[in-house]
């Protein structure tokens, strides 16, 4: 936390303050110092109260908007050029109606650039600063979680080098820090702001009533030696509860890194590409893994292929061996013998025996030619008074010598004279 | 608002990394299917060189081999040997006369075709004819291709004019023998 020159820390056992330039200077010091802790390596997100010297808070009108449009307003723009600035750090409370049915909205924003260096600082560390929440925003939510704002319309802040007065109650809110040594008249400002006691009031405030609402404390150390009207505070008997250091921490943690009043929300920050790149290389790794095994697997596969076609070559390189051999012997085979089937077999005495008991009495052979292969011809002499053409027609086909079906029989009735053409073939018993 | 890109150097080599052993296995992925390609590519045109290789041996199958055996076989059994035509002389006896011969020869055969005609025929020698034509088919390697007759029709007692036979006498050659099968 940065209070005022202060900047609070949590050791083990309690909060330390670091102060530095105590001894005066320039605003920027303390946050130097911060800057340089901020920088040292770290892990997760960082978030901060940051309440330096030099931070205004001045209560703004304002349409019902979010805080993108608020700063797109022209008007505002003109009122308040930090909205624009991307090296300031801004917030707005969140637009709430004030009297007459307006909204109003109360800013904070630095005066100088001083926020930027702690967001830079994080940034190199290695933990992005999430938040920065003005010392109000922290106290608003810490009031509105614990005690509700309804009950407690202000808090005071009674830290060793820095005292304020938040106004909580809705269309009022405001802000005023003392971030230096308190005289006697800022103790009456700070009384003012407070309101008159009001004894007869004392242990409990009505709820609503204007101006003598209930008052949340945070204080670190004894509030009796830090506020010189403490006692009359605590008299009032509006003092609802008191909180410490480690309360504003939680309740800082606790708000939401959209609300409008981060501070942070105001410097550009870079695209985090770490997620991207982590996909990427998820991605990238899962490709590899994936190609590698298509790879493995598409190479097996081809083995196998190829293993197969390995086989089916030596299986036709054998076919081949085989038909070499077989063109071999078969040449040699037929160089011995005359090529091609073996010429037919004839059996002339077969023949001659089968013709010469096929033929009747009545007919006389004459001439008779067998061969060439089974062709015959035949020619005889017949005593037509003896036995009919047709009969010796079938008697010869019987033995085999069929004629042919043209001009295969001639028979001259006059000389009694037959010729016969015609091919043999052995009788079928 | 954004303005930029931010990222840490260990995301940044991881990233790297990741994307050189995506490419690596982009690449080996090429590597092994390009070089499998090729091998399959060569095998696939060595195979078809085969088979049209074994195409062009059509013909030499091994049921061509069987028929060339079975035929060799079968001629070798209708080889006579040597002295055939020695047998089928003195089978024919001096009536048959040759009338002409015809001899081609082999480098392991050699076929002869003799025409004989018997002299002087009569209608008597039918019988001994048919018996002659007989053995002389039963001699091996030789066979009766063509037989003839012819009488003298117009007499009126015909009478045998004519007797012819062609004798084809396959014999195996001296210095021959059949080759192993």
């Amino acid at each position: 936390m940065v209070l005022g020159r202060g900047i609070w820390s949590r050791s083990q056992s309690e909060w330390e303050v670091e102060v530095p330039g105590a001894q005066g200077g320039h605003s920027s010091q303390p946050l130097e110092s911060l800057s340089r802790r901020l920088s040292e390596p770290a892990h997760g997100r960082t978030v901060i109260v940051f309440e330096p010297r030099g931070m205004a808070h001045p209560a703004s009108e304002t349409p019902k908007v979010g805080r993108r449009v608020f700063a797109s307003l022209a008007r505002v723009r003109n009122e308040h050029p930090v909205v624009a600035s991307e090296s300031l750090g801004w917030g707005m409370e969140p637009a709430e109606p004030t009297f007459g049915g307006a909204y109003a909205t109360l800013l904070h924003y630095e005066m100088t650039p001083g926020l930027v260096r702690l967001h830079d600082a994080c940034a190199r560390s290695g933990s992005p600063l999430s938040a920065a929440w003005s010392a109000y925003s922290a106290c608003s939510a810490l009031v509105s979680a614990s005690i509700g704002a309804k009950r407690a319309g202000c808090a005071i802040f009674l830290i060793p080098g820095f005292t304020a007065f938040a106004c909580l109650e809705p269309g009022k809110r405001a802000f005023r820090v003392w971030a230096e040594p308190m005289n006697e008249r800022d103790w009456k400002v700070f009384s003012g702001l407070l309101g008159e006691p009001t004894p007869e009031h004392a242990g409990r405030v009505p709820d609503g009533a204007p101006g003598h609402l209930g008052i949340a404390v945070l204080a670190q150390g004894d509030p009796g030696k830090l506020c010189p009207t403490w006692l009359q505070v605590l008299e009032s008997g509006r003092v609802e509860r008191v909180f410490d250091l480690d309360d504003l921490a939680a309740a800082a943690a606790s708000i939401s890194r959209g609300h409008p009043a981060n501070l942070a929300e105001a410097f550009p920050l870079a695209r985090r590409m770490d997620p991207c790149l982590a996909w990427l290389a998820a991605a990238a790794l899962i490709s590899a893994v994936v190609l590698v095994a298509v790879a493995l697997a598409a190479k097996d596969r081809a083995k196998a292929d190829e293993s197969a076609a390995r086989g089916r070559m030596a299986v036709l390189e054998r076919r081949l061996e085989t038909l070499r051999s077989n063109r071999t012997e078969i040449e040699n085979l037929r160089s011995q013998g005359q090529g091609g089937p073996p010429r037919e077999n004839f059996h002339r005495a077969g023949e001659l025996k089968a013709l010469a008991s096929g033929l009747p009495d009545a007919v006389t052979l004459t001439a008779l030619t067998l061969g060439p292969g089974t062709a015959f011809r035949l020619e005889a002499k017949v005593r037509a008074d003896a036995i009919r053409p047709s009969e010796i027609r079938d008697l010869l086909a019987g033995k085999g010598f069929a004629c042919q079906s043209a001009n295969g029989w001639v028979y001259d009735t006059a000389s009694g004279t037959l010729v016969v053409l015609g091919l043999f073939e052995a009788p079928k018993r | 608002m954004r303005r930029g890109f931010d990222c840490t150097r260990r995301f940044v080599a991881l990233a790297g990394l990741a994307t050189v052993a995506a490419a690596s296995a982009l690449a080996y992925r090429k590597e092994t299917a390009s070089a499998a390609l090729i091998r399959s590519e060569r095998l696939r045109s060595a195979e078809a060189a085969l088979i049209a290789q074994a195409s062009s041996f059509e013909g030499y199958g091994d049921a061509a081999l069987r028929q060339a055996r079975q035929e060799n076989e079968q001629f070798q059994r209708r080889l006579g040997p040597t002295d055939t035509l020695d047998q089928l002389k003195r089978l024919l006896g001096a009536r048959w006369s040759i009338e002409s011969s015809t001899v081609d020869e082999q480098e392991a055969f050699s076929t002869q075709s003799i025409t004989y005609r018997l002299q002087s025929p009569t209608v008597a020698d039918w019988r001994g004819i048919v018996q002659t034509v007989s053995e002389a088919e039963a001699l091996p390697g030789a066979q009766v291709t063509q037989f003839e007759m012819a009488t003298d029709a117009d007499s009126r007692r015909p009478s045998v004019v004519l007797v012819r036979i062609v004798v084809s006498v396959l014999t195996r050659r001296a210095a021959t023998t059949p080759r192993p099968q």
